[in-house]
């Protein structure tokens, strides 16, 4: 790296980061009340977890520049290790998450598909491959990758889309692939196999980075990581109050940092701040809609481009999203972090994502939050673009209703693709599901 | 484990297409007709660069989408016609 380039690169860096803040302070002056008395007032927090996406996808635009290496990676892929070797990470299923809601996916999806890629094709696959053809995206801009690492605990496409990437952009591919646990325990075998995986990706990453990993710096991320994914399960726990003080709505805003800057001390004291105002809200008796009157699941990821609306909906009738089964996969996982054995603990941790267990786990999932967060009814996401967490949805629907005697209702739609998204029937069937809720 | 690359076990994209163009060679075949099952994703996601590495090596190529267990609307037959037209 050229001198003047990392003097360019430092100068831009902090120019963006005063946007950010002028961007942040002027949110943070703006009125508090949204335009309509259905929802609470909106987290004070809001603003600076904003700037702190915005500051991390800024750092990206110069990685390059100051001499950083560049891992493309899948929500449920070890981050841990890469950090360690100051890897600048970037998420496409987050970046894809911050297209949906800006509504910008759509645009970059149709580039994919005209360049033959199937509508079949999970939309965040699409709104990724989109954005690496035609380079338009919200974020500014994003570094190319000198790693892939795919990890096959969320889903089998990951590999499937990695490989698109791998002949893109010429970077390698690590895969770390995890056994599907069909029973309660993984089996000492898979976390043998996943162990050597990690072991193995460990020279990898070390000569792509040029660094060596040290145990003290692996062990340290692995502490942030597992703080970080403890405060964010107290944040979700928080809502056992009545009324729930942060939607799963705004949840699914404010997870962004969890899931994408794991390992970092500022997600730490970020959680840490919101727990704070949480514990506020809680004190002033603050709820996410002005007049609870009904708790809700949400099982599945979210409808990125109608999160607005959603609530909306359910709040004009007294109904907020008070949990997550998606959500609470970032904070459920954080009690098998052992910083002392970071590998050997990530090999299990990595092994348990609630999409790499069976359908049954997740239904025992579910009727454990219907109890701890004392919820009405439940909302199943049928996501055209996430077939692993759809599977099994409609006995799972059939067994909270029969059993567990809670309307469950299953809402057909896509986490980013608008054009499957029915606006009309959508309202109409969550009209008649609160009805029946009885709102 | 030594059959032809295959995307179900993660190979490479490149090397089916180096299979397919061997395979092409070999076989004096002028187009190849990507016959694709629909929600198939690990051939749905190799299926652009695989047929524009064939373009670029003078291979032309069809895609035919499929639905197990539906017939094929007659449309199919038409567009395989004029795809072996244009071959010869």
């Amino acid at each position: 790296m050229s001198g003047p380039e990392r003097l360019t690169a430092l100068a831009g860096i902090a120019l963006g980061r005063a946007a950010l803040r002028l961007n942040r302070i002027r949110a943070e002056g703006r009125a508090r009340a949204w335009r309509d008395d259905i929802l609470g007032p909106p987290l004070r927090l809001s603003a600076r977890g904003k700037e702190l996406v915005g500051r991390h996808w800024l750092e990206g635009r110069f990685a390059h520049s100051q001499g950083r290496k560049v891992a493309w990676v899948t929500s449920g892929a070890p981050v841990e290790l890469l950090k360690a070797l100051d890897f600048y990470v970037v998420y496409p299923e987050n970046h894809g998450a911050i297209c949906g809601t800006a509504r910008t996916a759509e645009g970059v999806m149709t580039e994919a598909e005209a360049a033959g890629y199937s509508r079949d094709l999970c939309s965040y696959a699409r709104t990724d491959i989109g954005t690496a053809l035609c380079g338009r995206t919200p974020v500014g801009r994003i570094p190319r990758p000198d790693l892939l690492v795919a990890c096959t605990n969320i889903c089998q496409t990951v590999l499937f889309w990695y490989r698109v990437l791998a002949e893109m952009f010429q970077a390698p591919l690590l895969l770390i692939d995890t056994p599907f646990l069909y029973y309660a325990d993984a089996p000492p075998h898979a976390v043998e196999y996943v162990k050597r995986q990690l072991e193995e990706a460990v020279p990898v990453a070390e000569r792509i980075s040029g660094k060596r990993l040290t145990q003290e710096r692996l062990r340290q991320v692995a502490r942030l990581a597992k703080t970080a994914s403890e405060l964010w399960m107290e944040v979700m726990q928080r809502n056992r109050h009545r009324p729930a003080p942060i939607s799963a709505i705004e949840q699914f805003i404010q997870m962004a940092p969890i899931v994408e800057m794991r390992g970092d001390p500022q997600t730490v004291d970020f959680y840490a701040a919101l727990l704070g105002e949480l514990d506020e809200r809680i004190a002033r008796g603050l709820g996410a809609v002005q007049r609870e009157r009904k708790r809700l699941l949400w099982d599945n990821l979210p409808v990125w481009y109608r999160l607005r609306d959603l609530a909306e909906i359910l709040g004009r009738q007294g109904a907020v999203l008070v949990a997550s089964t998606y959500t609470n996969a970032w904070g459920e996982l954080a009690p098998l972090i052992d910083p002392e054995r970071p590998l050997e603990s990530a090999a299990r941790t990595y092994l348990y994502p609630i999409l790499n267990r069976s359908t049954g786990h997740k239904l025992a999932t579910m009727r454990r939050m219907l109890d701890e967060y004392q919820l009405d009814g439940v909302i199943l996401h049928s996501d055209r673009s996430c077939k692993p967490y759809s599977v099994g949805q409609i006995d799972q629907r059939a067994r909270l209703a029969q059993d567990c005697g809670k309307p469950a209702l299953l809402l057909e739609a896509d986490h980013n693709d608008p054009r499957c998204y029915s606006e009309a029937q959508v309202a109409n069937r969550l009209a008649a599901y609160l009805e029946i809720l009885g709102t | 484990m030594s059959g032809p690359p295959d995307p179900t076990r993660g190979s490479p994209i490149s090397e089916r297409l180096q299979y397919l163009k061997g395979l092409a060679g070999k076989s004096g075949a002028r187009g190849v007709i990507f016959y694709d099952v629909k929600f198939c994703e690990p051939e749905l996601f190799d299926l652009p660069q695989l047929r524009a590495g064939l373009q670029a090596a003078g291979i032309p190529s069809l895609t035919v989408e499929v639905d197990l267990n539906d017939a094929q609307p007659h449309q199919v037959l038409t567009r395989i016609e004029a795809f072996v037209e244009m071959l010869t």
